[in-house]
């Protein structure tokens, strides 16, 4: 370089083309009038009647009163050790184990999973709505769906085991399963908006995450929703927890599902807000 | 209050949309104005990939979709102005036609009781069987119920994926004139079909897509001519396949010629002149014709022959 000025970056350089100029900027689109909790009433009241009209519901409704079933069979049988030794082995068992995950997970990836699956969910999408009014409806649905179901469930079968002889285990495993339902149906609508195969992961999860590694691990147990709700059940039951009692205690157990249930409908919200139909055709 | 005060306006500059590898739709570009576009093009090319980009629930993977100067994806506020029509038939089969209209019409933040859920019904002449649960419905039926869905907030821009598909005459008819008529009051509508009679008879503009690209767009009277005017080719079977060929070989307006196996293949850039000659140069060779098919009229090959143009 023998010219005087140092060569500028804006200064072309011969043989290469001028710098494209900077996109034009892109419009700031005035405050959107998108509706709110107006839409919300007549969302759940879709959503409602899409759960009922489904058969899966009444598979739903069989798997939630299987602890009423076996309930009965041992009051019929007998002679299995005190009663309520038993209702807490059914509670931890079958009921928290099995029957409130799986029937969250049906609940909770039928309320919109299906209608991605089939495409109606397009006629919730193509509307001015805030994205996390319709997280919040399908929550809202299938979470109230499965508290009715396993609050029902779990209510009969401790009474047809203990009566109303342990008030306080009563109240607290019915506690322990509503919360554990709406933490779970949160996370698997949320799962639903994610991935198309949601009930495979959320099977995944209960199944492995849940059922053996929080079980073999006692560090991971702060991260099960499981853990969550029999901690809030043996902490209402006070000393009839028994074998229910946990090293999780309960206001940690209470916190921490509401903060995966928070999270969840965040991002289910955050996710819902930038879906793309494919509609391959 | 309808919409129309503000003249509506959709804009789709060098969109280009991708799956991994595949290429979807690649660096469109077109606006439309008020009155029928007619969005043309054969199975796979991307038509409903393209009007998904516009109505905003496909976020482009370049370039920009814009209804009204702002961007259409991740904005529900667009839904304000826009109607959409999806392809799937999907609609909730537990309701009423009725009732999913007016879900519709509370999901768009209509007061209840301003008629316009009846007014729509009505539009899409359903009102007598508004009642009946979708699951009952038939396939033209359920598409006019979607129609009203769409239409019930009154949108500017209406975009409709293969609106006239399991329709029967009457209702593809009534469909057409529906479309006419929202068109006159000023609207924007984008519709898209593999048919080209459809498009034909609705459309007074154009967009025909074949691959992911834009073949041509415009006019569809000059559109129609490009395609009479293409080469053509024909197979032929006749009583004496080289004396006919004979006579063909000194004509201009043939441009090829093979024959083999007792089958005579022609190619023409006139098919209007060739089609006028041939019977004639047939009689004047004592020739009979057996048979006479167009070798190439598949709607694929004329979409080929437009973007190879």
């Amino acid at each position: 370089m023998t010219s005087g000025a140092p060569p500028s970056r804006r200064d072309p350089v011969p043989g290469w083309p001028a710098a494209a100029p900077s996109p034009p900027p892109i419009p700031r689109r005035p405050s959107a009038p998108v509706l709110g909790a107006s839409v919300l009433g007549p969302l759940v009241d879709v959503t409602m009647r899409g759960l009922l009209g489904r058969r899966r519901i009444l598979l739903v409704g069989l798997l939630a009163l299987a602890p009423v079933g076996v309930a009965a069979i041992l009051v019929v049988g007998g002679g299995l050790g005190t009663t309520a030794q038993i209702t807490r082995q059914l509670y931890d068992s079958l009921v928290m184990t099995t029957v409130v995950p799986l029937v969250a997970l049906i609940l909770g990836t039928t309320a919109i999973g299906a209608e991605i699956d089939d495409g109606t969910v397009v006629h919730l999408l193509a509307k001015p709505v805030g994205r996390g009014w319709i997280i919040l409806a399908k929550m809202l649905v299938a979470g109230t769906a499965g508290v009715m179901l396993c609050g029902t469930s779990i209510l009969l079968a401790g009474l047809l085991l203990v009566r109303l002889d342990s008030p306080g285990l009563l109240l607290g495993m019915l506690a322990g399963v509503v919360l554990s339902v709406i933490a779970y149906t949160a996370v698997f609508v949320t799962l639903s908006v994610w991935t198309g195969r949601a009930l495979i992961a959320g099977l995944a999860y209960v199944l492995l995450w849940e059922g053996l590694v929080a079980s073999f691990f006692s560090g991971t147990r702060l991260l099960s929703i499981r853990e969550y709700g029999l901690a809030v059940a043996a902490g209402i039951a006070g000393p009839e927890a028994g074998t229910l009692a946990r090293d999780v205690p309960l206001v940690t157990g209470l916190v921490l599902a509401v903060v995966v249930t928070v999270v969840a409908f965040w991002l289910g919200a955050r996710r819902l807000a930038r879906f793309e139909i494919s509609d391959a055709g | 209050m309808s919409q129309l005060a503000a003249p509506p306006s959709v804009e789709v500059s060098a969109v280009a949309k991708w799956y991994g590898n595949v290429v979807a739709v690649n660096d469109i570009t077109f606006s439309l104005e008020p009155g029928v576009t007619g969005l043309l093009g054969p199975n796979g090319a991307g038509k409903s990939t393209l009007l998904h980009l516009v109505a905003g629930l496909l976020r482009p993977s370049a370039g920009t979709v814009s209804v009204d100067g702002r961007p259409t994806f991740g904005d529900p506020a667009v839904y304000r102005r826009v109607g959409l029509v999806p392809e799937r038939e999907a609609v909730f089969p537990y309701l009423t036609a009725r009732e999913f209209v007016r879900l519709s019409a509370q999901l768009q933040g209509l007061p209840i009781g301003t008629g316009a859920v009846d007014r729509a019904l009505g539009t899409v002449e359903l009102a007598a069987a508004a009642d009946r649960e979708l699951a009952t419905y038939s396939k033209g039926m359920r598409q006019r119920a979607k129609v009203a869905a769409a239409l019930v907030h009154d949108p500017a821009i209406l975009v409709l994926d293969e609106p006239f598909n399991g329709m029967d005459p009457r209702q593809r008819l009534h469909m057409m004139s529906l479309l006419r008529t929202l068109a006159n009051e000023g609207r924007v509508i984008l519709f898209s079909s593999h048919i080209l009679e459809e498009v034909e008879r609705v459309a007074e503009r154009v967009l025909v897509v074949v691959s992911g690209r834009l073949a041509a767009s415009g006019d569809f009277r000059e559109i129609r001519r490009l395609m009479t005017d293409r080469p053509h080719s024909f197979t032929l079977r006749t009583s004496d396949d080289r004396a006919l060929a004979g006579r063909l070989a000194g004509r201009p307006t043939v441009s090829g010629l093979t024959f083999e196996d007792g089958r005579l293949d022609v190619r023409t850039a006139d098919f209007a002149t060739f089609t006028r000659e041939l019977p004639v140069m047939a009689r004047d060779a004592g020739v009979s014709i057996f048979e006479l098919a167009p070798a190439d009229e598949s709607l694929e090959s004329v979409f080929d022959y437009l973007v190879r143009r």
